[in-house]
């Protein structure tokens, strides 16, 4: 029973044990397979050797390995390492490059894509890729039974027909997607489907298995990838492993087959605080969410701790509140169907461009890039923030910090303070008071809600921040729709292409915050119609050009009505140990190991 | 005796539907569902998170959903799935729980393993300075919040290197030998086993104390030392063995508590036990998940107890009832 | 060596008793204290609990000196003023001094939540700031912010008993006193309740209860559910005890006198069960403070701008905020630290004091 004296003596035995542990990487790797015909030199910047292991954290363990049933961040930031699809993004240029595909024509006016497939392609069992794959795997997301997440992406709307993309594989190297009506963004919508072998999963699908196949019960030898990593081994909860890929397509400039890592792993540390920790004892690589009040300290210790800050600028997460001019949709007790889902005088206050206008004007962004954001922040006035080359527009703008003319604006609506208790008051007497939700675990939105309390106080309107559970939030805001003003953010999809997020600018769409599911052909407002057709003009055409006006004039139409406050963004740093070359942190995920098949090791083999 | 058991083995069945009631009408009542944070993603469209609500049998009325689950357990033993993972509940939460009572039965080893030798050193040492010393820091770490103490021991790794700052192995584990395996493991165990053990310590220590002071005020004691025994052989051999007669049920007690009481040493340490896989499910509203950890906790809990109670039983003849 | 076991109310001979242990009087002096402090906490408090300082984000603790950099003794202690701020370092600005006042006029308040005022204890002329125990992560005095939270987290735990230990009180007597189908009921009800690991609970608990409320009202739901755990065990004690006085001969004298069940249960039933009850609350109260601990931990107690130390803790659980900004951490977690020993402590002497197998009137 005296195991007092018996713990210190493990912990010293373990300790010298461990030290003779084995470590990374054995051997040098020797490339056994015949390169394909078709391979695709892979741009980087330096040419790098093989060998090493990169560990990166995760917050969470991946819920499963099937690319089209996965739903979460956990699994899709595994699942794109391990499957590719037909074409890719470089996160650098946000072009469209060839994968699977290594070239594609438009015809039809740009509503059909005929893709090429390259020859030689193969799985991680070494049996050829071809358009019967891609094929299959379409079938598996056109169904209707299992109604994969990413089907209604390959669906449009066409003169209130809800018309399914056609594909067809003609012969074994050419695939045929088309869409009903020309779609700017029908390469990213293709690209949803990630190649998987029809080969092992037909059987499956036929059965009506399909859901519960490549799980991670699965053992890792009968997970069959497409892309440049295989699973090598997985613990719930602790840490996903990740090999090479011994028959990737994609080679270096001088025609060695990448990937150049032998491992990839994910490592789960499911606190920030955690994660920080493992990093600074060297258990992690790299760190792809820090704390803004850590950078500083980062940048001083980065020499001495051997690793690199990176700066990746703005973020692509936008912040921003909105106020509640949700409309009763379904018939409800005691509210009017077709009236406000706030109580009527609040909706007259939200419902005033004044007012919003005025709001936003009250909130101090330089305050909130000082506080929150310890100075690493920058304003932004719409989604596409700065380092979106291709989107970004420098001349949006929206009510800045003038509480002055607030005040002014405020005065002029008639709202004053009468009773002199600092809040005003509007005709009917009530006091501008309304309350801001958001997600109380979020501790940047939680300071964030105190300085708008401050900030709106100075011109006499009373914020009340209240913390929500996550779960709770989303409910309030989504179905229940009874809050008043809510705290939230967007985070980047992949590509960060304004048409990615439907949902979000039609005035029908479900993440249309501040009034979703307004009835179609009918919003509410001209400006929700204004926005409306600029967003089919936005994806309605190829040209870029075209586009990005759309995009501006869309988004100047949101900012002149207010109908979201926008709020600063805050500047990403990114450190990784200075061992490894070519990694180009990027502000869409995964941050860090988006060219995971590029990044290599100085000094592989040494600790 | 078999009786005494088997009626409670029996008594634990609508024990565990009961709570699965419960836990059931908790989960209905928070508000949100599974698929809330999935149409957070301006990507799913409403189309799909309606083909998802119709394949979880979320669409249905929650009597509905709770009878069909009660009547997969009593036709097919089968406990529903995990929405997220597409996989039964007890394979996704089987490690789990493997590790969570790895480090409860570690934690109890902690726990026991200082409060029998200090409670006895304050009990022979009774209202001397070793018994209000021991006593002191005892409390001293009972009453520290979990959470400070767990990020002081956090601290405590990271500043001095000699123990990792989290998880449950190193990432070379596979290459290890067979001891240096076992080395590593209790490296990572050493501080979350710490943390948690060290809060019951102060109880378990004032108990066994206070066994220990029972049984040396009783006649035999007074005849051995009589006799010219040693008080170190009285003590050891003759008081203490008798002295740990009723502690012993505690045992069956600690293990069940500190298999709940694990959530925020889980979270601080990355321990990837059941606490923190409940928590998960729990913010995700993976309901069968949720139900199953909760079972799950729950037997551990009641099969304690109820250890706890043979051995009473068994040390104790006059408590064989009911 | 016969004594009659002290049963009834203590009264004088407890105090006696207790006197013997310096602990459980040094812990309950320091409750004392304790409670004191929440109570008068905003004349006590410099601040307003949620006084914003844009320019004081993480400010250190600002000592008090007599003597100034030019050597002067002042009159009366001072703090000096501070620069810097832009990377949270701050440097003391010897050139400005701001000395302590008394009965400054500052925030408003109700004292009590009824009486009115606005003179607080001390403070510094503005700009001047006086932390006493520095800045929190948006510039709010931390000194501010315990007092606050001190009136959450010490009331929890007390009105937290009150409800719990009533309902195990009266449901423990009525089971115990009945029996039958009632006794069963309640008695399944406690088993089933003590079968889920309580933290399981809470956190099931929690998810019900919207956030949304105001903090008084969120409050309150977090001590509701703190409480619903609490009063199982204690009612299958107290049953246990009613079983065996129900039988005594002061309860069937009532009972023949007509007093109606409740009465009997109340009024001569309970009462016996005092020393073990008060004892019993004593040690409860801990861990409804931590219980508060836990769901700030989680996320979902108390929700800021309002303090409560369970979230000060929670707010700054970094390794990063122990290293560079230890008082924001310290803060909380000493105060909790000393309030749980304090409890423990008291409830420790209350035991002692109690035992009926320990000799009256001191020694050994």
């Amino acid at each position: 029973m005296r195991n007092g004296a018996v713990g210190p003596c493990l912990v010293a035995i373990s300790m010298c044990l461990a030290g003779c542990g084995g470590g990374a990487g054995g051997g040098k790797w020797v490339d056994r397979q015949p390169l394909p015909p078709d391979t695709m030199t892979t741009r980087m910047d330096e040419v790098g050797r093989h060998g090493g292991r990169f560990v990166a954290g995760a917050t969470a363990s991946p819920k499963t390995f099937n690319p089209l049933m996965a739903n979460e961040t956990s699994s899709n930031e595994i699942i794109q390492q391990m499957f590719i699809s037909l074409t890719d993004v470089d996160y650098r240029t946000q072009d469209d490059i060839p994968m699977l595909a290594r070239s594609w024509d438009y015809s039809d006016g740009g509503r059909t894509v005929t893709y090429h497939l390259r020859r030689g392609a193969r799985f991680s069992d070494a049996l050829p890729i071809t358009s019967d794959d891609v094929k299959f795997c379409f079938d598996v997301v056109m169904d209707s039974t299992l109604h994969p997440s990413m089907q209604d992406a390959l669906f449009m709307d066409v003169g209130g027909r809800h018309v399914p993309f056609r594909y067809s594989a003609p012969d074994s190297y050419t695939f045929v997607v088309t869409a009903p009506a020309t779609d700017a963004l029908i390469l990213s919508h293709v690209a949803n489907v990630r190649v998987l072998p029809k080969h092992v999963l037909e059987p499956a699908f036929r059965a009506g298995q399909f859901g519960s196949s490549y799980t991670t019960a699965t053992p890792p030898d009968s997970l069959v990838t497409s892309g440049p990593w295989r699973l090598k081994s997985y613990l719930e909860n602790q840490q996903t492993v990740l090999s090479r890929n011994p028959y990737w397509f994609g080679v270096d400039a001088k025609g060695s087959r990448l990937p150049y890592l032998d491992e990839l792993v994910f490592r789960v540390a499911k606190d920030q605080d955690a994660a920080a920790q493992m990093f600074h004892a060297g258990e992690l690589d790299g760190l792809d969410n820090v704390k803004a009040e850590d950078y500083k300290q980062y940048a001083a210790e980065a020499q001495a701790k051997s690793f690199v800050l990176y700066d990746v600028g703005p973020s692509f997460n936008t912040t921003f509140f909105w106020f509640n001019l949700n409309r009763v949709r379904k018939p409800e007790k005691g509210k009017r169907l077709g009236g406000p889902e706030v109580e009527p005088y609040k909706f007259a206050w939200f419902s005033s461009r004044d007012f919003r206008r005025a709001v936003s004007m009250a909130v101090d962004r330089d305050g909130i890039i000082r506080g929150p954001y310890y100075g690493y922040g920058s304003k932004a006035w719409s989604i596409m923030t700065e380092r979106n080359q291709r989107w970004y527009d420098s001349t949006l703008t929206a009510p800045d910090h003038d509480p002055a003319a607030a005040n002014a604006l405020l005065d002029r609506l008639g709202w004053k303070d009468r009773n002199g208790d600092g809040v005003r008051e509007d005709a009917a007497g009530h006091p501008l008071a309304f309350t801001l939700v958001y997600n109380g675990d979020n501790k940047l939105r939680q300071a964030i809600a105190a300085l708008l309390q401050d900030d709106l106080a100075k011109v006499g309107i009373k914020l009340t921040p209240a913390g929500l559970d996550f779960n709770a939030l989303l409910s309030k805001t989504r179905s229940e729709r009874n809050y008043d003003a809510c705290l939230l953010g967007l985070g980047s999809a992949v590509p960060s292409d304004p048409g990615m997020g439907a949902n979000f600018w039609k005035s029908r769409g479900m993440t249309h915050y501040w009034d979703m599911e307004q009835p179609v052909g009918r919003p509410d407002t001209p400006a929700e119609a204004r926005i409306d057709s600029l967003f089919q003009a936005c994806v309605g055409t190829n040209d870029l050009a075209e586009r990005k006006r759309a995009y501006s004039a869309m988004s100047r139409v949101l900012n002149d009505e207010c109908f979201l406050i926008w709020l600063p963004t805050a500047e990403l740093r990114i450190p990784v140990k200075s061992r490894f070359g070519n990694v180009h942190p990027s502000p869409m995920p995964h941050r860090i190991l988006w060219d995971s098949d590029r990044i290599f090791d100085r000094h592989p083999g040494e600790k | 005796m078999r009786t005494f058991v088997l009626r409670r083995l029996l008594q634990t069945i609508p024990l565990l539907l009961g709570i699965s009631a419960l836990t059931f009408l908790l989960l209905q009542l928070a508000p949100g569902d599974f698929l809330a944070t999935m149409a957070e993603n301006p990507q799913i469209s409403p189309a799909a998170i309606e083909a998802m609500r119709r394949r979880f049998g979320l669409d249905q009325p929650w009597w509905t959903q709770y009878l069909l689950y009660l009547r997969n357990i009593f036709l097919h033993l089968d406990f529903g799935e995990s929405f997220s993972r597409h996989q039964p509940v007890f394979t996704v939460l089987r490690a789990g729980l493997a590790n969570t009572l790895l480090l409860a039965t570690s934690a109890a080893f902690v726990t026991w393993g200082l409060a029998i030798p200090l409670g006895v050193l304050a009990a022979v040492r009774q209202y001397g300075w070793t018994d209000r010393t021991l006593s002191f820091l005892a409390f001293l770490w009972l009453s520290v919040p979990e959470v400070l103490s767990g990020l002081l021991l956090l601290w405590l790794a990271a500043s001095t290197g000699w123990f990792p700052v989290g998880g449950m192995r190193d990432l070379d584990y596979d290459t290890f030998g067979p001891l240096a395996k076992l080395g590593d493991l209790v490296r990572h165990l050493a501080l979350p086993a710490l943390a948690v053990g060290l809060i019951p310590l102060a109880g378990r220590m004032r108990q066994m104390r206070a066994s220990l002071l029972d049984q040396l005020r009783l006649d035999y004691v007074t005849t051995a030392r009589a006799k010219g025994l040693p008080e170190s052989q009285v003590v050891v051999r003759h008081a203490l063995r008798n002295a740990l007669n009723p502690l012993i049920t505690l045992f069956g007690f600690t293990l069940g508590s500190l298999v709940s009481g694990s959530f925020v040493a889980e979270t601080i340490f990355s321990w990837p036990g059941l606490g923190s896989l409940t928590l998960e499910a729990l913010n995700t509203r993976d309901q069968y998940l949720v139900m199953g950890s909760v079972l799950l906790a729950s037997t551990v809990l009641i099969g304690g107890n109820l250890v706890a109670d043979v051995l009473l039983a068994v040390s104790d003849p006059r408590i064989r009832q009911d | 060596m016969a004594r009659s076991i002290p049963l009834a109310s203590p009264g004088r001979p407890l105090w006696r008793e207790l006197r013997r242990s310096p602990l459980a009087l040094a812990g309950g002096g320091l409750l004392v204290i304790l409670y004191l402090l929440a109570l008068f906490a905003p004349f006590l408090a410099p601040y307003a609990e949620s006084d914003i300082d844009r320019e004081r984000f993480f400010h250190p603790p600002t000592p008090l000196h007599m003597r100034d950099a030019t050597g002067r003794w002042h009159a009366r202690p001072f703090v000096y003023g501070s620069r810097g701020g832009l990377d949270q370092t701050y440097q003391v600005d010897t050139g400005r001094t701001f000395p302590l006042r008394a009965f400054v006029r500052g925030a408003r308040y109700r004292l009590f939540g009824c009486l009115p005022g606005d003179r607080h204890l001390f403070g510094v002329d503005p700009p001047g700031r006086i932390f006493l125990l520095g800045a929190d992560e948006t510039g709010r005095d931390v000194w501010t912010r315990l007092l606050y939270g001190s009136q959450v987290s010490l009331t929890v735990g007390l009105v937290g008993i009150v409800i719990s230990f009533s309902l195990g009180l009266l449901l423990g007597g009525v089971s115990g006193y009945f029996g039958g189908w009632t006794d069963t009921l309640i008695m399944r009800a406690t088993e089933l309740l003590l079968s889920i690991p309580g933290l399981y609970l809470i956190v099931a608990l929690r998810g019900v209860f919207p956030l949304e409320l105001p903090s008084q009202q969120t409050y309150l739901a977090i001590v509701a559910i703190l409480s619903l755990i609490g009063w199982a065990t204690l009612a299958r004690v107290i049953r246990g005890m009613v079983l065996s006085l129900k039988q005594a001969e002061y309860v069937l004298a009532a009972e023949a006198m007509g007093a109606s069940s409740l009465r009997v249960i109340v009024r001569h039933i309970l009462p016996n069960t005092f020393s073990f009850t008060i004892v019993a609350a004593t040690v409860a109260v801990p861990g409804y403070i931590l219980g508060e601990v836990f769901l700030s931990f989680l996320g979902v107690g108390v929700q800021p701008p309002a303090a409560s130390w369970g979230n000060m803790l929670n707010a700054a659980r970094s390794q990063r905020v122990l290293t560079s900004f230890p008082w924001m951490l310290l803060s909380p977690g000493v105060a909790i630290f000393l309030t749980v020993m304090a409890f423990n402590f008291l409830g420790d002497g209350l035991r002692d004091a109690l035992d009926p197998r320990r000799t009256p009137g001191g020694g050994t």
